[in-house]
This record gives C-alpha cells, sequence and structure tokens, in this order.
C-alpha cells in the first residue's frame, strides 16, 4: 500500500514535472499543471509537503481551535501569513463540518462571526483549510494546491 | 424623435428626479433569517448574562445602552445586565444571552455570536469575544471593542450585517464590517428600524427568561431554563439514550440527527458527528 502511493507520488511529480518544462504554456497546460499540482494533496502531511516544495514555507505554528470545527486544527505559516488546517478522519466527517458554513464564510449554522480580515474555506478530501486574510500569494498558493475555495469572500 | 420618444425620455426623466429627491432613502433588509425572540407583549425586556472581565464591563454596558428603548432612538427592546450564568465555557441558558470573553487563541475571529432557535424563534444565546486580539495594540481600542461587543449582541437579536466589505466607505452601524471602526461602534438609524420591523408583532407563546435580576434557578448543578419543561434540567445530552428519535442518517451512518419531543411545543435536536 505504502509502495502504492509512494508510486504514485512519483508520478504526480514527473507529470509537474514535464507541464513546467515547456517554454511557454498555454491557458489549457497551465489548468492541467494546477490540476496536477492539486492532485498531489490528499491529506494535511501531502498538503505540508506540497507546499515546501513549491517555496511557500509551512512552518507549524502550533494548534488552533474553533467553536464551530469538533476538532483541533494546526497552524502552518504560508508565505507568512497563518493559515489553519483541519486533517478529519474521513472525507464525509469534513463535508459534515463543512457543511453548515455559508457560501461568504461570514457564519455557519446558527452563529455569525466577526473575522479580522477575509475569511477563504478550502476542502480536498479528508482536509479543511481556513485562511482568514487577502494575501494574493497565499490565495494563489491554496488555489493551486486545493482548488477553489468552497467558501469565503 | 418621435413623440413616442419623447414621451418615454420624459418618464425616464421623471423617475430620475424622484430618485435624485430621496438620496438617503434606505429600506430596513437587515433580518437574519428571521430570527427573533417569541413574546407576548411589547415592549420586552431581553437580559444579558454578564460573564466579562472588567475590562469588558463598561463595553457591555454601552452595548446594552445603545440597543435598548431610548428618546433618541425609540424601540420596543430593552436590554439589561444580569449576573452571568455561562460559565467558563460560556453555555447557553435558556431565554437570555451569556455575553463572555476569554482568549479562544489566534483563530482569526474577534467575536462569535451564536443563536439556538426553534423554528424562527430565538431561544437562547450567546456572544464570546476574543482577548488573544482584543489584547495587542491593533485591538485593544475603545473602537474596536464597541464595534464587535455592539455587532454581536445585535446578531443575536435577530440583525444581520449591513454590510460586508471591509474596505469601503463607512455606514456608520457597527453591523457593518470595516476596516476603521471609528465610525462604526454603535446601531444606526437602519438598524432600529429593523428592529421595529422584526418585532412589531406578537407570538403566542415567549421564548424570553422572565427574571431581569436574578439567576435561573438550578437544578442537580445545572442552570435551569425558563419557559421550557422542567425534563430539559434533567437531560444529559451526552447519554445518546437521552436523544429520542433517529430522524436523519447520511454518509454512510457518520452523520445523525435525532429528535425528542419534551412537550409544550419544545423539542431536543441532537446532531452527532461519529468518530471513527
Amino acid at each position: 500500500m505504502r509502495l502504492n502511493l509512494l508510486s504514485i507520488g512519483l508520478l504526480c511529480t514527473v507529470a509537474v514535472g514535464s507541464a513546467t518544462g515547456g517554454e511557454k504554456s498555454s491557458t489549457s497546460d497551465q489548468a492541467q499543471q494546477k490540476q496536477s499540482k492539486s492532485a498531489l494533496v490528499i491529506d494535511s502531511s501531502s498538503f505540508i509537503s506540497s507546499l515546501r516544495a513549491l517555496g511557500a514555507g509551512a512552518q507549524t505554528a502550533g494548534e488552533v481551535e474553533q467553536p464551530f470545527f469538533s476538532i483541533t486544527g494546526k497552524m502552518v505559516k504560508i508565505h507568512g501569513e497563518d493559515v489553519q488546517i483541519f486533517q478529519y478522519s474521513d472525507t464525509a466527517t469534513a463535508d459534515a463540518e463543512a457543511a453548515p458554513i455559508s457560501r461568504d464564510g461570514m457564519g455557519t449554522g446558527t452563529s455569525k462571526i466577526q473575522w479580522i480580515g477575509s475569511p477563504h474555506f478550502y476542502k480536498k478530501e479528508s482536509l479543511l483549510v481556513l485562511y482568514v486574510g487577502d494575501n494574493q500569494k497565499v490565495l494563489k498558493t491554496l488555489e493551486a494546491l486545493l482548488g477553489q475555495q468552497f467558501a469565503g469572500k | 424623435m418621435s413623440k413616442f420618444n419623447t414621451q418615454r425620455l420624459l418618464a425616464i426623466g421623471i423617475l430620475g428626479l424622484s430618485a435624485a429627491a430621496f438620496p438617503s432613502l434606505t429600506f430596513a433588509d437587515h433580518s437574519w433569517g428571521g430570527y427573533h425572540w417569541a413574546r407576548t407583549g411589547n415592549p420586552f425586556t431581553l437580559n444579558l448574562g454578564d460573564n466579562v472581565s472588567a475590562t469588558w464591563d463598561s463595553y457591555l454596558g454601552i452595548t446594552r445602552s445603545d440597543w435598548s428603548n431610548s428618546a433618541e432612538h425609540p424601540t420596543e427592546l430593552n436590554a439589561a445586565i444580569v449576573s452571568g450564568a455561562g460559565k467558563r465555557r460560556c453555555g447557553p441558558v435558556s431565554g437570555r444571552v451569556e455575553v463572555c470573553n476569554a482568549s479562544y487563541g489566534n483563530n482569526g475571529w474577534l467575536g462569535i455570536a451564536s443563536i439556538w432557535a426553534s423554528g424562527t424563534h430565538i431561544t437562547q444565546g450567546t456572544v464570546k469575544l476574543n482577548d488573544s486580539y482584543f489584547n495587542t495594540t491593533k485591538y485593544n481600542t475603545t473602537a474596536w471593542r464597541n464595534l464587535v461587543t455592539c455587532q454581536e449582541v445585535g446578531h443575536t437579536l435577530g440583525l444581520d450585517h449591513q454590510d460586508e466589505t471591509f474596505g469601503n466607505i463607512n455606514l456608520g452601524t457597527c453591523m457593518d464590517y470595516t476596516n476603521d471602526p471609528t465610525a462604526n461602534q454603535h446601531p444606526n438609524t437602519h438598524d432600529y428600524k429593523e428592529l421595529g420591523i422584526i418585532y412589531t408583532h406578537l407570538d403566542p407563546t415567549t421564548t424570553l427568561a422572565s427574571s431581569t435580576s436574578s439567576l435561573p434557578s438550578r437544578a442537580n448543578g445545572k442552570p435551569a431554563a425558563h419557559n421550557t419543561p422542567a425534563v430539559v434540567n434533567e437531560i444529559d445530552t451526552s447519554n445518546p439514550a437521552e436523544w429520542g428519535m433517529l430522524v436523519s442518517s447520511t454518509h454512510g451512518g457518520w452523520v445523525e440527527t435525532y429528535e425528542r419531543d419534551l412537550g409544550a411545543n419544545q423539542k431536543l435536536i441532537t446532531h452527532v458527528i461519529w468518530a471513527k
């Protein structure tokens, strides 16, 4: 099982390498590139590895709790900004925790939140990621690895 | 130009003039999903449980005054500050709003307001103010403390934000997101109008706690709930046997909802996400 995962990881790395090899990328190449990077992430470990491979940092910075999530998360620094990651045991639980979050990210269920900046929620498999802020480098990195935000401003 | 076109242009011109004559015309439209406290009469009193430290007391007092009836802003609501019963975890108490402060961590939020509801009737609420930020130079200001306290309590009345963009022109209300809270520390006329709309009608029952001066009575060490069946105080929600009937099961049984009829038009709804 571990060997299989390693093979998949190597294959994906090769795919990214060849996609970035050309001098001029077309739009479809760029989309493919994004998809390939996104495909690398299946959980918090692969997310952090991918961030480091991109040179985005990803130093861990302690734990974080949210009253609307049932588990404790980890804080990581991406391009120097705080980003919260919540690793669930399975995708169904992550889906259930993500479901009550309003589309604009300003509330969850019957709670309203006063954020310190614009909230951005991402989900990939059993991983939920929250970034509060507007740093474009961070937003682009998160989108490349996790796809479009499912909630936020 | 044909006669028809001239007439149409004239009509547009008149409409334009009408709009220009009422530039500040606004409509109250920021109810939060129709949520409101059920009452059998107006005016009414909502108790705010004071669980805050001394630093926050004056801000809670200002917020109480902001949302209460006065000559400057007539409203059906009178907020009253009573002894807190939310304890360390800021637990909700039926019929009132518990207001708390603590260092909840650098998790991105300054304040969070939560309500519990039976249909659209608010039954209890909590407000949490995050000292992890308010103890920093940026947020340890009168303006930020006023804005967040006012806004979170405003949510527990059934109000939504008027605006959620940080960098645009301030609307002069605490229900407006902003980067500079100076002009947004208190409610504005629009908020009072919306409260008027929300609370004009009366309900056949009340979800408000009746006492304004004392803590709810206690049963078995748990806060008692006003206007709810006595059995509520005896329920141990950590015991699945007390949840009632399974009404929904999704994600292969990982997520379940149970309902228990408590009588007196009250239901206990338990939403469970099982650990693997």
